[in-house]
């Protein structure tokens, strides 16, 4: 009994010590991780959890900007030269120089150099990784990779494409000298592909990160260390109100602007860490059990991809020390016209119909709040491809005023009513009926397909409601709430057999979904421009700002894309939904909390992990 | 006895033939089918995709699938899972089992003889308000719905009270500053669970030869299990390791409790009923007339015939003790069977899913194999 005590007590003291420890945060995650081998791990294990705890040890030779999303030299020391067009063998090419960081160092203290950046592209792009190892080196754009120097690297590629920054030169770099060995014998074996990827489990793997990733126990945690001699330790990240950018890397005796001056406002400053010892992601198989945690302490904040059900908010709310955070999620919810059908392929019938959705009225007042009203296919979140000179129809109208709108814009376009609809001192007096199109034909039954309520409930009410507002003045929309699987089969198994129906994206911060969704050629079966979009004017400025390798430039053209869509409606953009998250106060500090996509997101590097702060230990 | 062991054992073999097609082609009636999934993964590399298709036959007929698959699982090869490839799947049983095993054996046992012992003596007691007590409370433990029980217990126990953890198996602020990894722990305490089972085994066989007399058997009995408890217990507090497997034990005790609650009753309420029919027969009156003290006639003759039944149920549920529970492992965040078998199916992880299924299965039918066993030595009217 007494040999018991005392290792309970010894249990007891501990927990207690190790808990005091300083500098030492706790987040949880909602399921376990399957693989911290990286190959896998943009292969085909590329998840969320995944990479929460797993990207951390890793570089890239360009990345983003926090907050601002800009393309900025990462393990790179400044910009990639301009491609030059060469021949070899026969073969046209294109190439641009990039000079490497000198001085950057792996946990291990081995200089990072070119050889590492090589070995990295060559690995998945020779061996075909599958994934995202696919996307980012894109056998159709990436062609090879050469070794100039130690510092220098030569990029080849086979066409320019924004896909060579957002892919090729944002690919990850693991390090040469820990990889090699099993690189040599995966060469060796059956399936090389396999090898590599099952190779595992990867605790000892130099870092070029904030932080090293040594323990795992598999269903239970994992924790990361903090890299004491971190290159960018002490990094400033200055960001101007006018666009400029600019890094200071003490270590490096370092100190770059991008994107303009270093002059004016500052809108935010960040100094990289890391400033805690220690990362420890506990994983809890249900979010009620990591709210349960959030709520005692255990833990300090929740990643998950999916965001935080509405309904723990409430229960959160009750805790002085949680913050609730909500942000815009990367994505939209939208109806989308066929156009290969009439009315819909009359411009001022859609004019008409983007006048009548009053986004803040559904959001705020119908939807309460549930949703974060949205009217561009790039959300004004990602700074820096948002074109703020894009209005959307209606924006500031009263209903009335909206209604108004929309009729006049049917009236000028030649289209009458059995039954004109009236408005009077503000309001709809008549509602109306019969509406004849321009040739005197009457229009028919519009059918309106969105998912049931049962599958999305903001999207059946927000079509409940547009039918309502198009019913108004006599536009026949029929609202289908109808399987999620109906609309999907509708409108690409049956080759784009709808009127209008209403479904949603998950986006990128590079909008190359633009040239994606309303590009003439992908308007074919199975295709993604399901409106069957075609304006010659916009496939060429698409083309011009997909070949773009220069992101300022290829901003210009995303503009001009932005703006010609918005004036010819193929989508109505609705509303995106919130992402809510929740961190304990009283543990952890974060450098922002207002981000695209949430503070887990990896455009903030999964919980801003070389910025996050212990709130005892920062004391 | 051999004999009807080894006809058992084939009409089991049949058995798991019918349980493998019905498995297998449950998974290929649904939507989408393993080939165009497989055809439409982008995660994985050609020529992973060309080995598992050349591995399981998708190129050919399905009856000659069938045939593959059949070899395959003979051959115990369950395949690579698409969701954690190129893992595979046997190695991802094999991390998830000694969880589920712990947790539910555990649970599964005391729950059996708890259920047991109040359901001897409540028919026994029949009629007194205690038998009524603990009727209702055994009727609606075995009817609450189980997300709701735990939630309560966690709540009470983990937040309110903070006596016990709120959930995981493990604490990980001690687990920080080892190297050694949990799937060990689980593996040796097993190991001890098991080999305190064989000693109470073998004392209760010795006790048998030994003597004649019940009390003379029970002392031998107790003392053995006291024993074998106490060396185990001992050796776990002079390890290094015994922290971290006291730590396990720690975070079972509520989810064993909620199990526990949740399946007790079933046991108990079986165990009465078979009580209360046993005690009619005449079989008992003969040895209430023979003088036979009360306690002896309850438990060597009427509880022995009575637990047939429930040793039917126990047996049973141990089989299924490797497919875990959903609900209990997702609550109390203890990934183990239960989970991997939800997760597979979600992810349309179809070498995975059958795995998984299809060792639960096996388990089953072996299970029934023991009951069969079993019976054969606890009633000695059959006779095989």
């Amino acid at each position: 009994m007494k040999k018991v005590s005392v290792l309970v007590l010894i249990v007891i003291a501990a927990f207690g010590i190790i808990t005091l420890g300083a500098g030492v945060i706790n987040y949880a995650m909602l399921s376990g991780v399957t693989t911290l081998n990286i190959w896998s791990m943009l292969g085909p294990n590329a998840t969320a959890w995944n990479f929460y705890p797993g990207l951390v040890k890793y570089g890239s030779l360009y990345g983003q900007s926090d907050k601002t999303y800009q393309v900025v030299p990462n393990l790179a020391d400044g910009f990639w030269t301009p491609l030059k067009k060469v021949t070899e063998n026969g073969k046209t090419l294109y190439v641009t120089t990039v000079k490497l960081l000198k001085g950057v160092k792996w946990s291990d203290g081995t200089p990072f150099t070119a050889d590492d950046v090589v070995f990295s592209y060559e690995v998945p792009f020779k061996l075909s990784l599958p994934g995202n190892w696919k996307a980012t080196l894109d056998p159709s754009i990436f062609d090879k990779i050469v070794k100039v120097n130690d510092y220098t690297v030569k990029i080849y590629i086979k066409k320019p494409s924004g896909k060579f920054v957002y892919g090729i030169l944002m690919s990850t770099i693991v390090q040469k000298k820990y990889w090699e060995p099993i690189y040599e014998k995966a060469l060796k074996a059956k399936d090389p592909a396999k090898y590599m990827m099952s190779y595992g489990p990867v605790l000892n793997e130099p870092s070029i990160g904030a932080f090293t990733l040594p323990k795992w126990q598999k269903g239970a945690f994992l924790a990361t260390n903090a890299v004491s001699d971190y290159t960018f330790k002490g990094q400033q990240e200055i960001e101007y109100a006018n666009g400029a950018i600019r890094y200071v890397i003490p270590s490096l005796n370092k100190d770059d602007t991008y994107y303009g001056k270093a002059e004016g406002k500052i809108d935010n400053t960040f100094v990289t860490g890391p400033y805690v010892d220690s990362i420890i992601y506990k994983i809890y198989q249900n979010q009620s059990a990591a709210v349960s945690a959030l709520l005692k302490g255990t833990i300090g904040f929740i990643l998950n991809p999916n965001g935080m059900q509405k309904g723990f908010v409430a229960q959160l709310k009750t805790n002085s020390n949680i913050k609730i955070v909500s942000n815009p999620s990367l994505g939209f919810r939208y109806i989308a016209f066929n156009m290969r059908r009439y009315p819909m392929s009359d411009r001022a019938f859609r004019v008409a119909i983007a006048y009548l959705v009053d986004r803040n009225l559904l959001c705020n007042k119908i939807l309460q709040g549930v949703a974060i009203p949205l009217s561009t296919v790039v959300p004004p979140g990602n700074k820096f491809w948002y074109d703020s000179k894009v209005k959307p129809y209606g924006a500031g109208m009263t209903t009335a005023e909206r209604y108004g709108a929309a009729i006049k814009v049917l009236k000028d376009a030649g289209y009458t009513w059995l039954v004109e609809p009236k408005i009077k001192n503000g309001h709809l007096v008549q509602r109306g009926m019969g509406l004849i199109a321009p040739n005197g034909k009457m229009i028919k039954q519009i059918t309106m397909m969105a998912p049931s309520a049962g599958y999305d409930p903001m999207r059946a009410t927000a079509a409940l409601w547009i039918e309502k507002w198009a019913n108004d003045i006599g536009i026949p929309i029929v609202a289908d709430l109808t399987s999620f699987n109906n609309i999907v089969n509708a409108v690409w198994s049956e080759n784009f057999n709808f009127d209008i129906y209403m479904l949603g994206w998950g986006i990128t911060i590079y909008p190359d979904y633009i040239r994606d969704f309303f590009y003439s050629k992908n308007a074919g079966p199975g295709g993604f421009n399901t409106p069957g979009y075609d304006n010659p004017a916009f496939d060429k400025i698409a083309d011009e700002f997909i070949d773009q390798t220069d992101m300022n430039k290829a901003r210009e053209y995303a503009f001009k894309a932005e703006e010609i869509l918005n004036k010819d409606v193929p989508y109505v953009v609705l509303f995106t939904t919130p992402m809510l998250e929740a961190y304990r106060t009283d543990k952890i500090s974060f450098a922002y909390t207002k981000a695209l996509d949430g503070i887990q997101s990896g455009y903030s590097g999964y919980g801003e992990t070389s910025l996050v702060k212990a709130v005892q230990y920062s004391k | 006895m051999i004999k009807y062991i080894g006809k058992r054992l084939a009409q089991i073999l049949i058995l798991l033939v019918i349980y493998v097609a019905v498995v297998f082609f449950l998974l290929h009636s649904m939507p989408g089918g393993i080939k165009a999934i497989l055809a439409t993964n982008p995660t994985l590399t050609p020529a992973a995709r060309e080995s598992i298709l050349k591995a399981f036959g998708l190129n050919q007929s399905l009856p000659m699938q069938f045939v593959l698959y059949l070899k395959n699982i003979f051959t115990l090869n369950l395949g690579i899972s698409y969701s954690f490839y190129p893992t595979p799947v046997w190695t991802i049983i094999a991390q998830r089992l000694p969880r589920t095993i712990l947790l539910f054996t555990s649970a599964t046992l005391i729950s059996f003889f708890v259920g047991f012992a109040s359901g001897k003596s409540l028919a026994w007691k029949r009629g007194k308000i205690s038998e009524y007590v603990s009727t209702v409370i055994g009727v609606i433990a075995y009817t609450i719905f189980t997300p709701l029980l735990i939630f309560t217990l966690i709540w009470f126990f983990g937040s309110f009270l903070g006596i016990f953890p709120l959930n995981q198996f493990l604490n990980p602020d001690l687990w920080l500053h080892t190297n050694l990894d949990a799937q060990t722990i689980f593996l040796y305490l097993l190991l001890t669970i098991s080999l305190v089972g064989l000693a109470m085994l073998v004392s209760f066989i010795l006790a048998q030869k030994i003597s004649h007399r019940v009390k003379t058997r029970k002392i031998i009995f107790y003392i053995s299990t006291a024993i074998a408890s106490a060396l185990a217990i001992f050796w776990w507090a002079v390890s290094p390791v015994g922290i971290y497997a006291f730590d396990i034990l720690w975070h079972m005790i509520l989810p064993v409790i909620s199990v526990t609650i949740v399946s007790y009753a079933g046991t108990m309420l079986v165990m009465r009923d078979s009580m209360l029919e046993t005690i009619k027969e005449d079989f008992i009156t003969t040895a209430r007339a023979k003088g036979l003290p009360d306690k002896v006639v309850r438990d060597k003759h009427a509880a022995r015939t009575a637990m047939l039944p429930v040793i039917t149920n126990f047996v049973l549920s141990m089989g299924f003790v490797v497919s875990g529970g959903v609900i209990t492992e997702s609550l109390f965040s203890w990934p183990g069977m239960g989970m991997t078998l939800l997760n597979s199916t979600l992810a349309k992880d179809y070498p995975l899913a059958s795995g998984a299924l299809i060792f639960t299965g096996i388990f089953v039918l072996f299970a029934h194999l023991i009951v069969d066993i079993v019976y054969a030595f606890l009633d000695p009217r059959i006779r095989y």
